[in-house]
C-alpha cells in the first residue's frame, strides 16, 4: 500500500474517532453512557443499527460469497423486514414504556430475577465471543494484505474501539456510526463503478451480468424447500425471519441502539429505514462480488487468494508439485476466457446456436479449472492438515488492493476497518450496559450513585474490550466467518426470542415454567446442531418453539407458578 | 395509547415494508432469470 493510502486510512479513522469523542465530551451519567439521553433523531438510529450489523466481515465475506456462491446468500435477509415490522409493533412499545436499559430488564418485570438473569447470561456469553470474532475476523485479512503482525492489526482495531466507547459510551458509538455508514455506502458505490471500469473495454454491465449468469454466479433465489439447503427462499424467510427478529428484538446490541430514539416514533422509523434498505445493500455488496469473479475471467487469476497459505506450500517440499498445478490452472483459465469472448459475441449477435454451444464448452472447462483447484487445494491439506483452503474472504481485498488506484484502496481499507469498529462498539457498549444494569446494578451495588454506575461502566467497557480482544487472539479458523457469527448466533437467539415470544403473547406462562424450557431447549439446540440434523438458520426456529412448547406444557404441571401480569 | 390516525399511518408503513420485500423478491426473480 502507498504512503498516501496509509495516509487516506489513518486520516479517515481518526476523523471519525474525534469526531465521535467530540460530539459526545460531555457524558456523566448512565441514561447518556447506555442511552444517549434517549434523544436521537430516526435517520440516526437507522444508521446505528445498520452499522451495527454490518461488520467488517460483511464487507470480505460478501463479495467473497458473491464471488464464489453468488447472489445466493441475498435469501438470507428475506425475514428481515417482517422482524422489523413485528418488532415496531411489540417490542418497541413496551421497552419505551417500561423505560429499560436493557431489553433482560423487562424480563424480570415479567417473569422473575432467574429468567432475567439466565437470559442475560446467555446473552454475555454470545455476544462476548461474537464479538470477538468482529475484531479477529477483519485483523488476520488486513495483517495479511498489508503484510502486517496480526496481533497489530487485532490490537489496533480492539484499543481503537475501546479508547472511544469507554470515552463517550452509546453517543460516541452512534455519532461514529453514522459517519462511518456514510463514508461505507460512498466506499461501496466507488467499488462497484470501479470493478465495472475494469473490466475490458469491449465488456459492458450488460456483458459482465450475462457472462456471471451463464455461469451461474446470478441465481438470486432458490425456491426448494430443503432444510439441508443452507439458503433458499423458505430458509430465509422463516429461518431468517426466527434469527432477525432475536437478533434485534432482543440483543442489547441492536435494542440499545433503538432504545436511543427520541419517541416510539422516532426508534420505528429507525427500523422501518433498516428493513427498506438492508436487502438493496446486500444484493449490491454481492453483486460487487460476482463483477469481481467476472474481472477475473479477463486476468490472469490467482490460484489462491490467501498469500500466507500460498507462501506455505511454496516453501515446502511440494513447491514445484504445486507452481505445476498453477501453471496447468492458468493454462485452462486462458482457454475459459477464449471461450467467454466467443460466448460474448454469440449472445450480442443474438446466435441461439453458437450461444449454446459456447455455453456447453464454458461449464466443461470450468469443471475443469475448478477441479485443477481441488487438486490445489487437497496439496494443501497434504502438506498441512490445518491449511485453510477457504480463501473467500480474501478475494475483495486482493482485488482492491492490486486493481484499484492510490487512495482509493486507501479508503477502502477504512471502510473495512470502520465497519469492524462500528459492530465491536455496539457489541462492547451491549456487553457493558448488561454487566452493569442487569447484574453490578441488580446485585451488587443495588444503591449506588451515578458516579459509582459511570466508573464501573467505563472499568468494564475496558475489560470486555480486553476479554474480545483476548478471543480474537485465541480465534482458531472458522470456514466463512459471516457464517460462523451467525452459526454462533442461531445457537442461542432461538432460545432468547422464545423466552421474549412467551413474555409478550404467552400471558399465562410464569417464570419457573419458561426458565425449566429455556435450558432444556438450549440443550436440545446444541445436540440438534452437534447431530448436523439441519442447517443452521432453522436452529432459530427449533429454540424458540421448543421455549414456546415446553413452557406451556410445563404451565400446566407448574400450578404453584403464578405468572405475573404483564404491565405491557 | 395511538389515536386512529396515527395507526392507520402506521399500518400503512409496514404495509409499505411488506410490499418492497415482495417487489425485492420479484425483481430478483426476475433479474436472475433474465442473466440466465
Amino acid at each position: 500500500m502507498s504512503h498516501f493510502d496509509w495516509l487516506v486510512l489513518c486520516g479517515t479513522l481518526a476523523f471519525i474517532i474525534l469526531y465521535g469523542m467530540w460530539k459526545s465530551r460531555h457524558t456523566s451519567t448512565i441514561e447518556t453512557y447506555f442511552l444517549a439521553d434517549r434523544q436521537l433523531p430516526w435517520y440516526h438510529i437507522g444508521l446505528s443499527v445498520m452499522a451495527t450489523q454490518a461488520s467488517a466481515i460483511t464487507f470480505l465475506s460478501g463479495p467473497g460469497q458473491g464471488f464464489s456462491s453468488g447472489l445466493g446468500f441475498v435469501q438470507f435477509y428475506f425475514g428481515l423486514p417482517l422482524a422489523m415490522v413485528l418488532i415496531c409493533i411489540t417490542f418497541i412499545p413496551i421497552f419505551h414504556k417500561l423505560n429499560v436499559f436493557t431489553a433482560y430488564e423487562y424480563l424480570e418485570k415479567r417473569f422473575d430475577n432467574k429468567t432475567r438473569t439466565l437470559t442475560a447470561a446467555l446473552f454475555l456469553i454470545q455476544r462476548g465471543l461474537s464479538t470477538g470474532i468482529t475484531i479477529y475476523a477483519p485483523a488476520i485479512i488486513l495483517s495479511t494484505i498489508l503484510n502486517i503482525d496480526i496481533r497489530i492489526t487485532i490490537l489496533l482495531n480492539g484499543i481503537l474501539v475501546i479508547v472511544y466507547t469507554v470515552y463517550g459510551g452509546t453517543k460516541a458509538v452512534s455519532y461514529t456510526q453514522m459517519l462511518q455508514m456514510g463514508i461505507i455506502f460512498s466506499g461501496l458505490i466507488l467499488a462497484a463503478i470501479m470493478v465495472i471500469s475494469l473490466m475490458p473495454s469491449d465488456i459492458g454491465l450488460g456483458d459482465a451480468l450475462h457472462i456471471a449468469g451463464k455461469m451461474d454466479k446470478l441465481k438470486a433465489i432458490n425456491t426448494e424447500f430443503d432444510v439441508n439447503d443452507r439458503y433458499n427462499i423458505w430458509s430465509g424467510i422463516i429461518g431468517g425471519f426466527f434469527l432477525q427478529l432475536s437478533y434485534f428484538g432482543t440483543d442489547q446490541s441492536q435494542v440499545g441502539r433503538y432504545l436511543t430514539g427520541k419517541s416510539i416514533n422516532q426508534s420505528r422509523m429507525g427500523l422501518v429505514m433498516n428493513g427498506l434498505l438492508k436487502i438493496p445493500m446486500q444484493f449490491i455488496i454481492l453483486l460487487i462480488g460476482t463483477m469481481v469473479f467476472v474481472f477475473y475471467q479477463f486476468k490472469p487469476q490467482p490460484l489462491f487468494y490467501n498469500k500466507a497459505e500460498v507462501s506455505k506450500i511454496m516453501n515446502s517440499r511440494y513447491a514445484d508439485q504445486y507452481a505445476g498445478i498453477e501453471k496447468h490452472y492458468n493454462t485452462v483459465n486462458a482457454e475459459k476466457s477464449a471461450i467467454i469472448y466467443k460466448l460474448n459475441s454469440a449472445m450480442k449477435a443474438d446466435d441461439e446456436q453458437a450461444t449454446a454451444e459456447a455455453s456447453k464448452e464454458l461449464q466443461m472447462v470450468k469443471a475443469k479449472s475448478e477441479s485443477i483447484r481441488k487438486e490445489a487445494e487437497q496439496l494443501m491439506k497434504k502438506n498441512n492438515n490445518e491449511a485453510d483452503t477457504n480463501d473467500s474472504n480474501y478475494v475483495f481485498l486482493i482485488f482492491v488492493t492490486e486493481n484499484l488506484p492510490v487512495g482509493v484502496v486507501g479508503l477502502l481499507i477504512a471502510v473495512i476497518f470502520l465497519a469492524g469498529m462500528g459492530s465491536t462498539a455496539s457489541g462492547l457498549s451491549s456487553l457493558t450496559s448488561t454487566t452493569t444494569v442487569d447484574f453490578y446494578r441488580r446485585f451488587i451495588n443495588k444503591q449506588g450513585d451515578e458516579k459509582s454506575y459511570m466508573d464501573f461502566s467505563r472499568w468494564c467497557t475496558v475489560g470486555w474490550g480486553l476479554f474480545c480482544v483476548g478471543v480474537a487472539f485465541y480465534a482458531s479458523r472458522l470456514g466463512n466467518l459471516i457464517e460462523a457469527v451467525n452459526i454462533l448466533g442461531s445457537l442461542f437467539y432461538g432460545v432468547i426470542l422464545g423466552i421474549f415470544m412467551v413474555a409478550f403473547f404467552l400471558k399465562r406462562v410464569g417464570g419457573t415454567a419458561v426458565f425449566i424450557a429455556a435450558l432444556v431447549s438450549e440443550l436440545l439446540v446444541v445436540v440438534v446442531w452437534k447431530l448436523e440434523v439441519m442447517e443452521f438458520l432453522w436452529l432459530n426456529v427449533v429454540g424458540c418453539l421448543s421455549v414456546l412448547i415446553l413452557s406451556l406444557t410445563l404451565h400446566i404441571f407448574i400450578k404453584k407458578d403464578k405468572a405475573k401480569i404483564a404491565t405491557a | 395509547m395511538m389515536n386512529l390516525s396515527e395507526r392507520k399511518k402506521w399500518n400503512l408503513i409496514y404495509l409499505l415494508v411488506i410490499s418492497v420485500l415482495l417487489l425485492d423478491i420479484v425483481c430478483l426473480t426476475f433479474f436472475s432469470n433474465h442473466f440466465k
